[in-house]
């Protein structure tokens, strides 16, 4: 089952939080939404925030100055973990 | 569909005069060893794929795990460089460029990717295709398909894939791409068939590009969303036709607790609940660590060092009082912390594996967002949690410079892991039934000063603000791997003590020396002057006027706090060295919060913590934040933490001294 990208577009615009809602709401299969999401940001619809193990490798921690500091971030931390955050692009 | 065709995504054209080079040596780093370059001539070999997709294990597998790391000339942008040896082909440079989700240049990442894969530096590209999120994959291969490029696809996390019921047909894949594409396993090493592909497709001409049908819209339909729709009938239409299912796809485990976890009331009182289990629990279970440790420390540790300074005749020298009173009983009183830690960066290990963390950052996002506060701000503060530096440093991925000015002004609130062992100490010593509830309450306390900072914000610096809705894309649950978490939690272990080590054998020495050195007016010598009566004792007795509302206007204390604006993980052991050695701290903090609070040393104690959370967190902070935003806005931000960490602590001690 296939789903029309605008109405994900307006998912994502009313709040699903998440891949799961996104598909929730639309009706379509987990995999269809999570491509869906993936062919907007392409088209530069909605864009990827920030994936925590990205946020710090940008610049990599060995070129981090509070690289040892950082290793103790265990509190809340979510490096690794694979999070990654989409955003409706403002046009 | 209409009879036009375009190249897919309108990948952006490029200057190949501002282009950096494939070639280029790699910026040296002093972290890693030299590593084995491909000799100049070779192929340039361009690796892509989306983050998660499996490519760089496939670039540690190909280039024998030899990763040079630098900047991109001209760019902020690492890259990965190696060199890649078969017979196929002989040698090859192999450039592992960042993950990108398409070539659409909306972070800096992808805007190299794409630039460096429409100039002709590179021979051949790799596209790292996730079999287990094939959909999300072909997004991007489709991309690079469209440019005039040889193109492999190494077919990644098969392994994944299967185990969900879903069969790839590799065969028909390879004729919608019009691209080989090969499975591998890079974690076996099994990358054989992708260097013969690779040599074949070098040996040949560029494959005609990829060209979509473009999707007939109305007239006033946005053409952007139209070439979209196109990718998108292409990549379900391949999808639809190359996987297979073994079974039809139901319902799963993820998807039943995510109905609980993100749900808008559920999800946040389910997050409180497990927050205060992980507090609680660690309290209960370190403290009977902490006391033997701390027993070990001031009793038969310090006598033996003080039987052996004796015995080389150093007795009552200043090198004794160094070494006992300072390093002893500074460092010894944070090693006693170290259960704890290890216990706590275990259970928050255990919580990020299982991938509930994530499920957190969903219940943050609507809060923030419900309180008209940028949701993506709540990235980098719930990074703030462990530590306040690279929480500071992350808000430069935030697109929108007041974003970055707000969230930086914020994530000092956010109680960072050395905070932790203060609560633990004060907690124990005054609220001894309740300390784990009392850290866990210290955690909802910087919560809502978050919030309550980012509403002040907003009603007065930064009023104009938009913010868009995110969507995040949930990792599934998974049973957390014992050997991953057992390294994770002592690589934060380690960190934090070689951090705290390093700042807590300095700020000992100087409050050491500062409390050697006798006070004005005071007739003590040096070396044999009272710490009571000495320099430090003066100085912090003359700051603690500021502190007579809030219960703990106590020099002890007061120094213990100054000492703190340095790092938080000095505080215990300078609180500690004010004390005689031998005496027990806890009994020491407690008598003095009685003489300075009149009486109410829980209302003291509890102002205190208030007054910790909320004021500047370390030095390192406020150069991160000088860096980010600028020496102005970083002193306004220090202002507002001292003022609100002081009324703070004034109100709750005074609330607190008129309660039953």
């Amino acid at each position: 089952m296939s789903v029309a990208l605008a109405d994900v577009l307006a998912a994502v615009a009313s709040g699903a939080g998440s891949t799961a809602e996104v598909a929730r709401c639309t009706g379509a299969p987990l995999d269809v939404a999570d491509t869906a999401l993936a062919t907007l940001a392409s088209a530069g619809r909605i864009r990827r925030v920030l994936v925590f193990a990205g946020a710090c490798a940008d610049d990599g921690c060995g070129s981090c100055g509070s690289s040892r500091g950082c290793a103790s971030a265990g509190a809340g931390s979510l490096v690794g973990s694979g999070l990654t955050a989409w955003r409706i692009v403002e046009r | 569909m209409a009879d036009t065709t375009s190249r897919v995504g309108q990948a952006p054209a490029t200057t190949p005069a501002a282009a950096p080079s494939c070639h280029e040596a790699p910026t040296p780093s002093c972290h890693e060893a030299p590593t084995p370059q491909a000799a100049p001539g070779a192929p340039a070999i361009a690796l892509v794929g989306s983050p998660n997709s499996g490519k760089s294990t496939l670039f540690n597998a190909l280039t024998g795990a030899g990763r040079a790391v630098g900047n991109y000339p001209g760019t902020s942008v690492e890259i990965g460089r190696g060199r890649w040896r078969d017979p196929a082909f002989g040698e090859a440079a192999l450039i592992d460029l960042p993950g990108a989700y398409s070539l659409h240049p909306a972070s800096p990442d992808e805007a190299l990717t794409a630039e460096l894969l429409g100039t002709d530096e590179v021979d051949v590209v790799i596209v790292a295709c996730d079999a287990a999120h094939l959909g999300r994959s072909l997004v991007l291969a489709a991309h690079v398909r469209a440019l005039p490029l040889r193109v492999v696809v190494a077919l990644t996390m098969s392994d994944v894939a299967r185990r969900r019921g879903v069969q790839v047909d590799v065969d028909a894949l390879a004729a919608r791409l019009g691209a080989p594409v090969v499975p591998i396993d890079p974690r076996r090493r099994e990358v054989d068939a992708l260097a013969h592909a690779v040599a074949e497709v070098l040996a040949s001409p560029p494959a005609p590009v990829l060209r979509l049908p473009v999707v007939a819209g109305a007239p006033d339909a946005d053409p952007d969303l139209a070439a979209a729709e196109a990718l998108f009938d292409w990549v379900t239409a391949t999808t639809g036709q190359v996987i297979t299912r073994d079974h039809e796809v139901r319902r799963s485990w993820t998807d039943r607790l995510d109905r609980w976890t993100t749900a808008p009331v559920v999800g946040p009182l389910l997050f409180l609940a497990v927050m205060w289990a992980v507090f609680a629990l660690t309290t209960r279970v370190a403290a009977p660590l902490q006391d033997g440790l701390d027993a070990l420390f001031s009793g038969p540790v310090t006598d033996a060092t003080t039987a052996v300074l004796g015995a080389v005749g150093l007795g009552g020298t200043l090198v004794e009082g160094f070494v006992v009173n300072g390093l002893i009983a500074g460092v010894g009183m944070l090693l006693t912390f170290v259960p704890l830690m290890a216990i706590m960066f275990a259970l928050l290990g255990l919580l990020e594996d299982s991938g509930y963390m994530a499920r957190a950052a969903v219940v943050t996002d609507r809060l923030m967002g419900r309180l008209g506060l940028p949701g993506r701000a709540f990235l980098p503060l719930v990074v703030g949690f462990g530590c306040n530096v690279p929480a500071i440093s992350a808000v430069r991925v935030l697109p929108d410079a007041r974003h970055r000015l707000l969230t930086a002004l914020l994530v000092p609130f956010t109680s960072c892991s050395a905070r932790l062992t203060v609560y633990v100490m004060v907690a124990a010593t005054f609220f001894p039934d309740r300390a784990g509830t009392v850290v866990f309450l210290m955690y909802v306390t910087s919560i809502v000063l978050v919030v309550l900072g980012g509403l002040l914000l907003r009603a007065t610096l930064i009023r104009s603000m938009g913010d868009d809705p995110l969507v995040l894309d949930l990792p599934p649950y998974q049973r957390p791997a014992l050997r991953l978490l057992a390294a994770a939690t002592w690589a934060r272990l380690r960190g934090f003590l070689q951090t705290a080590s390093g700042i807590i054998v300095v700020t000992v020495a100087a409050v050491w020396a500062l409390g050697v050195i006798p006070a004005p007016g005071s007739s003590g010598t040096l070396g044999t002057v009272p710490v009571a009566d000495s320099l430090y004792a003066w100085i912090a007795d003359q700051a603690a006027v500021l502190f007579t509302p809030t219960g703990f206007a106590d020099w002890h204390a007061v120094g213990a706090l100054i000492v703190g604006f340095v790092a938080k993980e000095a505080v215990i052991s300078s609180w500690a060295q004010t004390y005689p050695v031998g005496a027990n701290l806890s009994d020491s903090v407690y008598a003095d919060f009685v003489a300075s609070s009149g009486g109410h040393p829980q209302a003291a104690a509890a102002a205190f913590l208030v007054f910790l959370l909320a004021y500047t967190p370390c030095v390192a902070t406020l150069a991160t934040q000088r860096r980010q935003i600028g020496g102005r806005w970083t002193a306004a931000g220090v202002a507002l933490q001292f003022t609100m960490a002081w009324l703070l602590a004034v109100a709750v001690f005074q609330v607190g001294v008129r309660l039953p």
